[in-house]
């Protein structure tokens, strides 16, 4: 076994072991396994949010755009730069806040319960499983190819580890198990990628001469517009790679379960600057590799492997293995956190809600675990027989996420007037229209994303739908002054905390 | 500057350095979240001493 592979394994045995101690520190009810019992304080929070928002992608999909289109790659950094405060800032405090006054466990029965009807968890639970499958899917596929670059294993069986890992400890400790992997993964993705950084710009002479040498092949590939140049620029499609994530964040509920999750409502502010001192130091580098890369490997057949190659060329051996450690890092505190969230949504938000209403904590608990299990067999056998390629599915899923999920969440928080018809509407027109874009190529003909047609329709949809059913649908009195509360700083007052858990009922209509 | 475009550089550090800005407002304007914490703690003493006095009567105030 050479040295690269011992660190891969001391890795695996690390996270695993994370999974066993939270095993033992964790409250066994359904708040401890879904939410850590919303004991979680900002550093944790804020790394756990970044590293299960990064993925694989910032390894495979990140470099392999940035090879192929230089600095226009850069557009997605931009907007990703910002997402994890954006986040913070807007949903962090108030999403703590009413998720705990009206008694929500997990980001999809939040939402039923803000729109009070089963009809909104009955959309959001699929749609958000069907995405997160196929994002899951795609993290398996850039586990599988690293650890077979790294060990040489064959791919079938470097998934099969890769995937092993993940579910044992998702299996095992439940939201606080993935929340302390996440966190430490967070550290080694940060250390992997600025090495990996260090050495690039080290081995082509500095980033000034990397540039010049780019520029030799196609000077294009320096500007922000493409390798075809600004004649050829998609303006459209710009906007998008900035709102995909920036604001997208905003309606991923594997990531937004991070603030249900938190000690107190204000861990969100000290959480945004822990946010952004990550995504400053991590989230260029990746790209910055990928452009470099054409130059130390100006001949690579598959350009998703651009940065594992680089790593591998210009760094000494053992510190090869501490930034595929790194790189594994990424990637399973990604699947980690998606595994765990269906598994939450199967579990909580379809089979307690609408097949076994009186279902226990602990058999909630195995539902979500077997749901974990049996994805992850699925996300196997797709993952082994056809991969496809891990930057379309990302940005395939998650630009989905985001068209049907952030108005409904941004407005769950804010906006008083925001009700179930709006929700249902928003939810529908955000994920037709996004998917149906992507689809029939309607990206290519008019140069406008996915993302931004999906978020147009379906901030319209909410908007529009809401104020014009008012009347017949108006928001209930209970959801409007657990808002109020919520614009209030200050401790919640005893009588509003009667929503949680057992009293849960209480908060929710019977006819709902 | 870099080798790069004046263009690139303005994007590739000027974006960065808006969300920075963003994000210290952000810190600034939400300090008054503080006194939710204050809060909190002082309904959760107040919590615990009414539940200590009602374990109390119940037992007829003995210990």
């Amino acid at each position: 076994m050479n040295l690269e592979t011992w660190f891969l394994v001391i890795y695996f045995i690390a996270m695993a072991g994370i999974g066993v101690w939270t095993l033992k520190i964790g409250n066994k009810d359904s708040e401890g396994y879904l939410l850590g019992g919303r004991s979680l304080g900002p550093a944790v929070t804020a790394l756990r949010l970044q590293s299960s928002s990064m993925s694989g992608y910032m390894f495979l999909g990140a470099g392999s755009l940035a090879y192929t289109k230089g600095y226009f790659s850069l557009w997605y950094a931009m907007g990703d730069i910002g997402g994890g405060v954006l986040n913070l800032s807007i949903l962090g405090r108030r999403m703590r806040k009413l998720s705990q006054i009206l008694g929500s466990l997990t980001s999809i029965e939040y939402l039923e319960h803000r729109y009070p009807s089963k009809w909104i968890r009955a959309i959001a639970a699929p749609v958000a499983v069907f995405c997160i499958f196929f994002y899951v899917m795609s993290q398996f596929i850039a586990g599988g190819r690293g650890l077979e670059m790294v060990t040489g294993v064959p791919y079938a069986w470097a998934l099969l580890i890769a995937v092993g890992v993940i579910v044992f400890y998702t299996f095992l400790g439940g939201y606080l198990a993935v929340a302390y992997t996440d966190f430490v993964q967070a550290i080694i993705m940060l250390i992997g990628m600025v090495w990996i950084l260090i050495g690039t710009l080290q081995a082509v002479g500095g980033w000034t001469a990397g540039n010049n040498a780019v520029g030799e092949i196609n000077p294009n590939l320096l500007t922000m517009w493409g390798p075809d140049g600004i004649d050829s620029v998609q303006w459209g499609v710009i906007i998008g790679a900035v709102l995909v994530f920036s604001i997208g964040y905003m309606g991923w509920p594997h990531v937004n379960v991070s603030h249900m999750a938190m000690k107190r409502p204000s861990v969100a502010r000290t959480a945004s600057m822990y946010a952004t001192g990550f995504n400053l130091l991590f989230i260029p580098a990746p790209y910055i590799v990928g452009i470099m890369a054409l130059i130390i490997l100006p001949n690579l057949d598959n350009p998703e492997l651009a940065v594992f190659q680089v790593a591998d060329t210009v760094l000494p051996n053992f510190a090869v293995g501490i930034v595929m450690a790194g790189i594994m890092a990424a990637i399973m505190s990604t699947a980690d956190a998606l595994l765990l969230q269906s598994g939450t949504i199967a579990s909580q938000d379809l089979f307690q809600r609408f097949i076994k209403k009186d279902m226990s904590d602990s058999q909630s608990v195995w539902v979500s675990r077997f749901t974990v299990l049996i994805l992850a067999i699925i996300g196997y056998i797709v993952a082994v027989n056809d991969p496809p390629a891990v930057a379309e599915v990302v940005i395939f899923s998650t630009t989905v996420l985001g068209a049907a999920f952030v108005p409904v969440y941004v407005a769950a928080a804010w906006w008083k007037k925001a009700n179930v018809p709006g929700a249902i509407s928003s939810m529908v027109l955000g994920t037709v229209s996004s998917v149906v874009w992507q689809l029939t190529g309607l990206v290519d003909v008019t140069g406008v994303d996915p993302m931004g047609v999906g978020i147009v329709c379906s901030t319209l949809g909410l908007i529009l739908v809401s104020l014009a059913s008012q009347k017949s649908h108006p928001v209930p009195a209970h959801v409007v002054a657990a808002l109020k509360e919520t614009d209030k700083i200050g401790a919640i007052p005893a009588h509003m905390l009667t929503g949680q858990n057992d009293a849960l009922a209480a908060q929710v209509p019977k006819d709902a | 500057m870099f080798g790069l475009p004046t263009a690139t550089v303005v994007i590739i550090f000027g974006i960065p350095a808006i969300w920075v800005i963003y994000t210290l407002a952000f810190v600034y304007l939400s300090r008054g979240w503080k006194a939710e914490d204050v809060a909190e703690d002082q309904d959760l003493v107040a919590r615990a001493s009414v539940t200590e006095q009602g374990s109390e009567t119940e037992n007829g105030g003995l210990v």
